[in-house]
């Protein structure tokens, strides 16, 4: 199952920030790639919406850049500034309780481990 | 895995900036990500062009350019939140300063008029421009803005007419009636008209129409009646114009000097070319239907005074050359009369006030007639 953009749109630059803290530095397509794999195809994140957050988290300064020539072209390569590694664990943590309080919200049974 | 050319790459960036992503940012960054796609998902032997216009659709609803868009957005969000906090700073700030100002001005304490400068300032060009392009941002049609915009200029020439005024500045009264008729004839019929044909917005649209309609009625009757008419101005200038009359009749037949002769035949013409304005009729009239119909007015006019500052200046040098020719205590008294206040300021002064000023120097003469004969 791939879950509706409406959903994405709201977690994604948490995800960003995420992926991010836990892989140092990467750049976009690895970044869709990193999500793929990791939710087995259920997270496909769109180049459309991708780039943009890049874009507005990278002006925001929670993301520093740093750039690679692959022969004719250029890498960018993305990883958390000071303030973004803050912002990432706060993200997550909202996040989280956010997901907790949905539970309760829309009375959801958790199937046990 | 598939080898991509130098060429092929120049084909993509081509293409995406053809297809309308400006930002150089993310050119590199689309490029290398269908580069890596291609590498990663093409076939040694396959077809690069097939495989890239398919990959590339995958990126968009509609056109390529709606990724530059949604950053440009993205990028712009924080700065809208900042200028709505201005926007409302700057409403309040001219709000507080304009009410502080005119306090100020009622209580002739200094520093009422910078206040009442600045609250001008921010409010029309801060406040309403900024309303204008936060406002414009959520609307989508072309119509729709113009309407606002026009508006706006409404509102800013309706908040300079209230400072020209305020500040005896020329130009205060031509600047209000472009207002009004901006708004009345102009704004208000396209506000209306595109509204009332919206069901979710025809209440509020008529609503709204009628309470600015309501507004400019009340201001354009404040316009007109402007200074505020009092009858008691009007009947002591016609108990004055009897009293003058009667002292006429009194006075001997002797021939008083040409001077004064000068000073009284000034005064008549400006008089009957005030009367002619207020009542139509440039005779003499004291009766009291006459008087029911005479309009006070201000001695400035919507295209400035007229034959009437001619016309005053000639009896100022008559009364200055009168002045110098006889001696003290029968000199005519001009202070904080028209025949004093500079041009700039006369604005301030009723043709009421002034029929009254001229009268009173033609009783002064009258009542000094003796000096006036001895003069000769």
């Amino acid at each position: 199952m791939i879950y509706s953009s409406e959903l994405i749109k709201g977690t994604l630059k948490t995800i960003v920030l995420k992926m991010l803290e836990d892989n140092r530095k990467m750049y976009g397509y690895e970044i869709t790639q990193k999500v793929k794999e990791l939710t087995k195809d259920r997270i496909q994140l769109t180049e459309g919406a991708l780039y943009p957050t890049l874009h507005a988290l990278e002006n925001d300064g929670l993301l520093t850049t740093e750039t690679e020539y692959i022969g004719k072209r250029v890498r960018k390569y993305y990883s958390l500034s000071p303030s973004g590694k803050g912002k990432a664990r706060e993200r997550v943590s909202e996040l989280a309780d956010f997901m907790e309080t949905m539970k309760l919200l829309l009375d959801i049974q958790v199937k046990p481990a | 895995m598939y080898c991509i050319t130098d060429k092929q790459v120049d084909y993509i960036l081509n293409d995406i900036r053809r297809n309308g992503i400006e930002m150089e940012d993310l050119q590199l960054n689309l490029l290398d990500h269908i580069c890596c796609i291609i590498e990663q998902q093409l076939e040694d032997d396959g077809d690069f062009e097939r495989f890239y216009h398919a990959t590339v659709r995958q990126f968009y609803k509609h056109e390529l350019h709606e990724i530059e868009e949604e950053t440009i957005n993205l990028l712009t969000f924080k700065n809208f939140y900042q200028m709505k906090k201005f926007m409302l700073m700057s409403g309040l700030f001219s709000a507080v300063t304009f009410i502080t100002g005119s306090f100020f001005k009622i209580m002739h304490w200094p520093g009422a008029s910078v206040m009442l400068v600045l609250a001008f300032f921010a409010f029309s060009l801060l406040f309403l421009p900024m309303v204008f392009v936060l406002k414009t941002r959520e609307m989508n049609q072309l119509r729709d803005k113009w309407i606002l915009g026009l508006g706006t200029l409404a509102g800013i020439l309706y908040c300079a007419s209230m400072l020209f005024n305020v500040m005896h500045w020329p130009g205060a009264r031509i600047i209000w009636f472009i207002t009004l008729i901006l708004s009345a004839f102009v704004v208000l019929p396209l506000y209306f008209t595109a509204g009332v044909r919206r069901a979710e917005t025809r209440v509020n649209t008529i609503v709204t129409s009628v309470l600015i309609l309501g507004f400019l009625g009340v201001q354009f009757t404040l316009t007109a009646i402007r200074p505020i008419a009092t009858r008691g101005d009007i009947y002591t200038y016609a108990r004055n114009e009897l009293l003058l009359d009667n002292l006429s009749k009194q006075a001997s037949n002797a021939a008083v000097s040409e001077l004064a002769a000068k000073v009284n035949a000034a005064c008549n013409e400006l008089k009957l070319s005030l009367l002619k304005e207020a009542t139509g009729d440039s005779a003499l009239h004291t009766d009291d239907h006459t008087l029911a119909h005479m309009r006070q007015q201000s001695m400035q006019g919507l295209f400035g005074y007229g034959n009437k500052l001619a016309l005053l200046n000639a009896l100022k040098s008559s009364v200055k050359n009168y002045n110098t020719a006889v001696a003290a205590p029968a000199r005519i008294p001009v202070a904080n009369t028209i025949l004093d206040v500079p041009v700039n300021q006369m604005g301030a002064y009723s043709n009421v006030d002034a029929l009254n000023n001229i009268v009173q120097v033609q009783l002064f003469l009258a009542v000094n007639r003796p000096a006036a004969v001895a003069m000769r």
